[in-house]
């Protein structure tokens, strides 16, 4: 288990420090909710201690107000910035949930021309799903519907939906065609799982099409010596995401191609050393 | 290969079959004694006395609402879909058996100013409530919402239902009561 | 640093500001420690 796979553990574990929540069924209710954590985490799975920022900033257009929601935008700002998709790599559980899936044994679909076409989509759910249908929701019926989280996010069936569903029975009263559709999604998200590494993050995620954004400015996050690189393409070979260069907006930081370049010009920023490869890379 | 394909539409089917299963035995019935809820009292437990206050101030409880009527107890919150689609059908419906039974609107918003707005956009006349957060929590076990519970003029919880109902249902679920 | 990540990171701590002024945070807190059944695909 690499360091990666340690520090995931870790977060999902600290993101979702509230176990007796599993026993009882109850979702946490303490201050700690009202901070959003960096990554995919329901804030209605029983273990989860803190809200998930793409539900908090869906809350905002949700119901019968709408509000604009500064703190969530500036922590997603923030985040972004700090961290832009090193994040997806190393402190989101459900990214760590599709690591963990990817390494079943089995076929594995990757590199396939046309695929990766589908990392446009990502960017229309997010549009779609987060940004317009909300509000036009409001707008229509004077009621906003977090329309990722209800229509799409495995996050939430799995996280969230499962546990609640087998620990209280009552809940099974409200159950209708949305969790039908839901858990249909969910199963198609696990067993793509297995076969395509992180299809949610490359396809779907629209928090990744934030982070992504800041990919390339974050303090952390993978850079290109662009004096030393030569085009050759090994980075986008070795890349699990497929990402056409180390450091775009695909790249999660996994650090996979920091040891394929044959010119060390993939380098890891070293946000207290801002700007440049550590003396490590440069000997 | 085939041993994977057959792994995979398992797996599928199993998630979907989850999903519709959750859906067919989803009691639809007011009355589920049997089952544990996501409130924290049961049927045919009495009811905890919630103090309660009107948007405008007047205050009263859960208990000296039972005392000539039963009571119909809505929790809902502004921020909520399914709550606020379901409020006109509970404002119809007291309009017309409010003289049989107390329909208790009672809205966890953090900000009640945000459950006045939406009340006043919406017309809607029957009491609506607000009370201590933390007591709702403990006493009656809120943690997912709507939830609908009919408290007798004894006290006791005879029915509870989580999650959104529309006219039909709420008049199945309030048939105990109303029937009477 | 950079002065567009400068301009980002002052401007994300404006939002935050305002958002914490204006008690947002209550708001995040609110739906987070109550399910909203439709939210998570139970509906």
């Amino acid at each position: 288990m690499g360091k990666r796979e340690i520090i995931q553990c870790i977060t999902a574990a600290a993101c979702n420090f509230n176990v007796s929540g599993f026993m009882n069924g109850r979702i946490f209710r303490e201050e700690s909710k009202a901070v959003c954590v960096p990554g995919l985490n329901c804030y209605s799975c029983p273990g989860a201690v803190a809200a998930c920022p793409l539900g908090a900033l869906q809350s905002a257009c949700s119901g019968t107000v709408l509000r604009i929601p500064f703190y969530v935008l500036g922590t997603l700002l923030l985040f972004g910035i700090i961290f832009g998709r090193f994040i997806c790599g190393w402190l989101c559980p459900f990214g760590l949930i599709q690591d963990l899936l990817y390494r079943i044994p089995g076929p594995k679909i990757e590199h396939v021309p046309g695929l990766s076409v589908l990392r446009w989509f990502r960017y229309m759910i997010a549009i779609l799903f987060v940004c317009i249908l909300p509000v036009a929701a409001y707008l229509i019926s004077g009621i906003g519907e977090p329309a990722f989280c209800k229509y799409i996010c495995p996050a939430g069936t799995l996280e969230a939906a499962v546990p609640l569903l087998l620990l209280d029975q009552s809940l099974t009263a409200a159950v209708g065609w949305i969790t039908g559709w839901k858990f249909f999604l969910l199963g198609i998200f696990l067993v793509s799982m297995i076969f395509i590494y992180r299809p949610f993050c490359r396809f779907i995620c629209p928090l990744g099409v934030w982070y992504g954004l800041f990919n390339h400015r974050a303090a952390l996050g993978i850079s290109v010596l662009e004096e030393h690189c030569t085009h050759c393409g090994i980075c986008h070979r070795v890349c699990p995401m497929e990402a056409t260069i180390a450091g775009n907006a695909e790249c999660i930081s996994c650090g996979k191609c920091t040891d394929s370049c044959p010119s060390s010009a993939i380098y890891f920023r070293n946000p207290i050393r801002y700007g440049g490869p550590t003396e490590e890379k440069n000997k | 290969m085939k041993k994977i394909i057959v792994f995979c539409i398992a797996v599928m089917l199993s998630t979907s079959i989850m999903g519709c299963a959750a859906q067919e035995s989803s009691p639809k019935e007011g009355n589920n004694s049997q089952h544990q809820t996501a409130v924290n009292t049961k049927a045919d437990e009495k009811a905890p006395n919630l103090q309660l206050k009107t948007l405008d101030g007047k205050k009263t409880s859960v208990k000296q609402l039972y005392q000539d009527k039963p009571v119909y107890l809505n929790f809902w919150a502004s921020w909520c879909p399914p709550c606020v689609q379901e409020m006109p059908h509970i404002e119809h419906l007291q309009k017309e058996y409010g003289s049989k039974l107390h329909f208790v609107a009672v809205t966890v918003d953090e900000n009640p100013s945000d459950a006045a707005d939406f009340i006043k956009k919406n017309s809607i006349t029957m009491p609506v409530y607000t009370g201590d957060l933390k007591a709702i929590t403990q006493q009656y076990g809120v943690s997912a919402i709507p939830v609908s519970i009919i408290i007798d003029t004894n006290g006791k919880i005879i029915a509870k239902r989580v999650g959104g109902m529309d006219e039909q249902e709420l008049k199945e679920f309030l048939a105990p009561v109303l029937n009477k | 640093m950079h002065c567009k990540n400068i301009g980002i990171y002052v401007l994300a701590l404006v939002l935050l500001v305002i958002g914490l002024y204006r008690h947002d945070y209550i708001y995040v807190w609110q739906k987070a420690s109550t399910i909203c059944l439709e939210c998570i695909g139970i509906g």
